[in-house]
């Protein structure tokens, strides 16, 4: 088996101490289309501490609906468990309208870290005019923004991502699923923009694609993901674990890097 | 250290390749052991993307010498001549020690039903020779209803919201099991075999598709007793293979 002393220590204890896992992309509570054992806040956190995740940051199911209910299940999450959850604010294009309330009433909420986007599946492209509020205050405030992508969508393919990476270099725009498909412009676009981030969340069984990211563009701008609880944290891990990259590059993927990008929002690297 | 034996792996060339792929046997073996995993029930891609015809011979050719492969054969109708008939088919399998069976419909073109395999798929139940089967409910309910007692192995090729498919299989056809495969949900493994038996599950990777780390890992920890773990990772294939009777 991988000699690697972290693959090791994954595979006889499920965790490791000196590998402190931080999920940048998870979605507590139910959805229509998917049986979810594992998808309530309390058994979440239980998963964590099985798999030696010592952090996510969550948007729920619910936000990606109807923002100002969901955002509200997110904001509970965080406030029942301090230090273990953080929040993407979740907006809807098309209710252009209550995007700008949304958007206003983002700083009266502690505990988010930026927005998510879900282009996609609301069918409203990422560089359209309803994401504009969103995205002005994210450069703003230099916050986070997790964006659904896929290849060749007409809503978030990687070249749409670019293109918001350009006009707003403030924020950091997070490539979930790494733009599924199209994984050399994704590349590019991760390589071009230092504001642009490749994310595992889904790609990460596509056999071959962590070490065709690390290749192309540094583990340095890869994020660990997994849509919890739509995948086992363990089994993300393991597509990382026995990925033929470095014990270095497995550290950056699986919280290095996360670690550098939430600092501004109080997380510290020591795990305090 | 628990021994995974994998259901569902491939080596050989395909139409589509993904990024990562063993062309060859020794290629998937020296994956498998980076990996933890001892053994595997194999096809060759060109037993899909080729023909049966042309597969399940390269097969049998890329195996052998390789005790850590075993092998599965691909079906067609034989009402077309492209295959022996049943009786022949099934000597050919007992030659070559061949004890599961693999299906894809779809890609060759025919309905799995009793129409066109009634005696091939009686020679199996009454064998005990396992039917691997890539998804599809509907083919797969109509196949269990005909054939009750069929070993049939469901494999996943998506990885989310199966469950209210095939629980109620679950519920019916004691001999109908699942494959690991791509059931990547946090929780169903445990959950799955906490509520039907850890007999119910066989592991699988889907390799070369999927990458073969990440799957023994969730099953590793998933959270069941021991002995659930090693029935499910290698103890329910091993003992459905042994009970095979050709």
């Amino acid at each position: 088996m991988n000699p690697s002393p972290l693959v090791q220590e994954f595979v006889e204890n499920g965790c490791s101490a000196s590998c402190p896992v931080i999920d940048m992309h998870t979605h507590p509570g139910p959805y229509k289309a998917i049986y979810f054992p594992n998808g309530a806040p309390e058994k979440m956190i239980q998963t964590m501490d099985r798999c030696g995740v010592r952090l996510i940051v969550a948007v729920s199911h619910a936000a990606l609906c109807d923002p100002r209910r969901g955002n509200a299940f997110t904001e509970n999450m965080i406030n029942q468990f301090p230090g273990r959850v953080l929040g993407y604010w979740s907006v809807n294009p098309n209710y252009p309208e209550q995007v700008k309330q949304d958007v206003a009433d983002f700083d009266n909420h502690l505990g988010f870290v930026g927005f998510k986007f879900l282009a996609d599946y609301h069918r409203y492209p990422i560089t359209g005019d309803n994401y504009r509020p969103a995205l002005e205050y994210a450069n703003e405030h230099r916050l986070l923004v997790l964006l659904h992508t896929w290849g060749h969508s007409d809503y978030d393919s990687p070249t749409m991502v670019g293109e918001l990476a350009e006009k707003y270099p403030h924020t950091t725009l997070r490539m979930a699923h790494c733009g599924y498909g199209e994984w050399d412009e994704s590349i590019r676009v991760a390589n071009e923009f230092d504001n642009a981030w490749l994310e595992l969340t889904g790609a990460h069984n596509a056999n071959g694609v962590v070490e065709r990211l690390v290749a192309g563009s540094g583990s340095e701008k890869i994020l660990y993901g997994t849509d919890l609880p739509w995948f086992d944290p363990h089994y993300v891990i393991g597509c990382v674990l026995f990925a033929r990259i470095t014990d270095e590059d497995r550290r950056n993927i699986l919280y290095q890097n996360a670690e550098k990008l939430l600092a501004p929002f109080g997380v510290d690297p020591s795990g305090k | 250290m628990v021994e995974f034996f994998d259901v569902d792996a491939a080596f050989g060339i395909g139409l589509i390749p993904p990024m990562k792929y063993a062309a060859m046997a020794d290629e998937l073996l020296d994956e498998m052991d980076f990996c933890g995993i001892s053994q595997a029930l194999v096809y060759d891609a060109a037993m899909r993307d080729d023909t049966p015809q042309v597969g399940n011979e390269l097969l049998i050719s890329r195996i052998r010498d390789r005790p850590r492969l075993h092998g599965t054969w691909a079906i067609l109708p034989h009402q077309t001549g492209e295959v022996p008939p049943p009786e022949q088919f099934v000597a050919q399998m007992k030659q070559h020690n061949i004890k599961a069976l693999r299906a894809f419909p779809q890609s060759h073109s025919y309905l799995l039903n009793g129409v066109t395999f009634g005696p091939l798929l009686e020679m199996m139940v009454a064998a005990g020779v396992p039917l691997l089967l890539d998804e599809d409910w509907e083919m797969t309910t109509n196949l269990l209803k005909e054939f009750p007692r069929l070993t049939l192995i469901t494999i996943l090729r998506s990885n989310h919201g199966q469950d209210r498919y095939f629980r109620p299989l679950l519920e019916k056809y004691p001999n109908f099991l699942l494959s690991t495969t791509r059931y990547e949900c946090d929780g169903a493994i445990r959950e799955l075999a906490q509520q039907y038996g850890a007999h119910r599950l066989v592991f699988g990777t889907g390799y070369p598709a999927v990458p073969m780390g990440g799957a023994m890992l969730s099953l590793l920890h998933c959270g069941l007793p021991e002995e659930d773990i090693e029935a499910i990772a290698s103890g329910n294939l091993k003992r459905i293979l042994a009970e095979v009777k050709l």
